[in-house]
């Protein structure tokens, strides 16, 4: 789950108060470096979530359709598998 | 590699376009993994204290922030996951190369840091023709990463 909020841990970093995060935006377990500031790993398991999420719905959504590029793409691929020399040679777009 | 899975499962021609889509949300999977190694590079890249007090660095999630908003607003318009294009593996291979070289800034150069830093271009170059003259722009940086050039040179032991 989502760590709560809360305030960073500001000890190690006290030469640098700016990156102390001590308006308690955004909390932190991890102290990798002296690294306190950074997200948790709730976060990036929920930003990952999404990413992959909108991703697969962007290709989903375009399954069966293919740009002029695409299109030059996949038959210089098929012409690479072929071992047709001149097939690969071409620039798409 | 777009069209290995046609080939390798023999799929019919009415698959074949979502077959191409697939491996082309696999490459956005891969660039979202070159993305984590290259912000965790990027945050954990040197001891916060090492900062000078009149130079203000971003707070580590708000670089994590920018890096996410960042990838997922050119990944997903302007790279756009429903174009074949490389596009994509090569935006993932410009992370993991710029990961690379972050990590001999912070660590110096050594023989691993260096092949893969090779690889990577060597393949960034056979996915896309951009890369070859961006080669050199990544070996100089590498170069100059650890501050003095000397210690970018690996020497044998």
């Amino acid at each position: 789950m989502i760590a709560p909020l809360s305030k960073t841990n500001s000890g190690e970093l006290a030469s640098c108060p700016d990156r102390s995060g001590a308006n308690g935006s955004v909390a932190s377990t991890s102290t990798h470096n002296g690294v306190v500031d950074d997200f948790s790993l709730g976060y990036r398991v929920l930003f990952w979530a999404i990413a992959l999420g909108l991703g697969l719905l962007r290709a989903l959504d375009s399954r069966f359709s293919a740009s002029g590029d695409g299109r030059s793409c996949i038959e210089m691929g098929d012409a690479y598998l072929r071992r047709d020399t001149t097939g690969v040679v071409c620039i798409p777009g | 590699m777009i069209v290995l899975p046609k080939h390798f499962f023999k799929l019919p021609l009415y698959w074949e376009s979502t077959s191409v889509h697939l491996v082309n949300f696999a490459i956005y999977v891969f660039g979202l993994c070159s993305l984590e190694f290259f912000v965790n590079g990027l945050i954990h890249r040197r001891d916060p204290s090492d900062f000078p007090d009149d130079l203000e660095s971003l707070h580590a999630w708000a670089q994590r922030l920018i890096g996410y908003a960042l990838f997922l607003y050119s990944s997903l318009s302007w790279l756009s996951a429903d174009i074949v294009t490389p596009d994509l593996c090569v935006e993932g291979i410009f992370l993991l190369i710029a990961g690379v070289i972050i990590r001999i800034q912070s660590a110096g150069a050594t023989w691993a840091n260096s092949a893969i830093l090779g690889l990577l271009l060597g393949v960034g170059y056979l996915t896309k023709v951009v890369l070859f003259p961006l080669a050199l722009v990544f070996f100089l940086a590498s170069a100059f990463a650890p501050g003095n050039p000397r210690k970018s040179i690996v020497r044998p032991r």
